[in-house]
């Protein structure tokens, strides 16, 4: 968990979003502790390689997009789940080339 | 007089069809677990019924092949050698599928198939029976306690707020 916690900072997520993370991994249920220190290592290693192709920036708004979703759906906060969504569509907006109108998402 | 070429009407007839025919129906599991909640509070068994077909509509949009999520993520898919981590990838959107995903991977030993469960994580929510009443429990279990250590996090930053008006 503390190398989690110490990843996430070093990224500058902001420090609800990483109690939010630490609260969502600490609780997740598992079936034994191996294989939840095997998913938290998983999660890091699929953030490495999102580092790897994109900015830290994106990276960091995505997180928190996703801590917003997730936080609005567990209370079921439907106006800031829906918000969360339309920010994700909008920086996929910003952040493709795509503007094939097909290809566009039309919610 | 010019008239209209019928089929400009058909389609988009067809295509509201089409999209009737897609519309969403939550699994036995997640119907039972809506139910329950229901029973103590309706708005919120409502509202949480909305955000999951929300959530299911948005899911079905971005794996299409053409998709701006598909776009964006492109490049990490063929760079990505771990099957596991690629498995989550495709289930690793901003949405409750993100949860699932993780959930499967937990639940279920942390391997590739169990990463695979988890990566059709609408399977908890349209078909189920994958999950098992076991795993269903889980995850009931482990919504309801992070929700109240969300709210509890919430009501102890509230209070020193609160403390510095009354000051």
């Amino acid at each position: 968990m503390e190398t989690l916690i110490n990843f996430l900072k070093e990224i500058n997520l902001s420090p609800e979003t990483i109690d939010f993370y630490y609260d969502f991994f600490e609780l997740l249920p598992a079936k034994d502790t191996i294989t939840k220190q095997k998913t938290i290592d998983l999660f890091i290693t699929l953030l490495k390689k999102f580092l790897e192709i994109k900015p830290q920036s994106e990276v960091r708004e995505l997180l928190e997009i996703q801590a917003r979703s997730l936080k609005s759906f567990v209370l079921g906060d439907l106006e800031n789940y829906q918000k969360a969504i339309n920010d994700f569509f909008s920086f996929l907006k910003s952040h493709t080339t795509s503007k094939n109108p097909e290809s566009e998402i039309t919610k | 007089m010019r008239f209209e070429n019928p089929s400009n009407f058909i389609k988009p007839y067809q295509e509201q069809e089409k999209e009737k025919q897609e519309e969403i129906k939550l699994a036995p599991e997640t119907e039972k677990w809506l139910a329950f909640i229901a029973e103590n509070d309706k708005e919120r068994a409502e509202l949480l019924r909305q955000i999951i077909i929300e959530d299911i509509k948005a899911q079905r949009e971005i794996k299409k092949p053409n998709s701006p999520w598909q776009e964006y993520t492109k490049k990490i898919k063929e760079e990505i050698k771990e099957p596991e981590v690629a498995s989550l990838l495709i289930a690793g959107t901003p949405f409750v599928a993100a949860a699932g995903a993780f959930l499967g991977y937990s639940l279920f030993g942390g391997s590739v198939e169990a990463a695979t469960i988890g990566s059709a994580t609408t399977v908890f929510f349209e078909t189920s029976s994958l999950w098992g009443e076991g795993a269903a429990v889980a995850i009931k279990e482990f919504i309801s306690k992070l929700k109240q250590r969300i709210e509890k996090r919430s009501q102890s930053k509230k209070e020193p707020q609160a403390k510095d008006e009354v000051k």
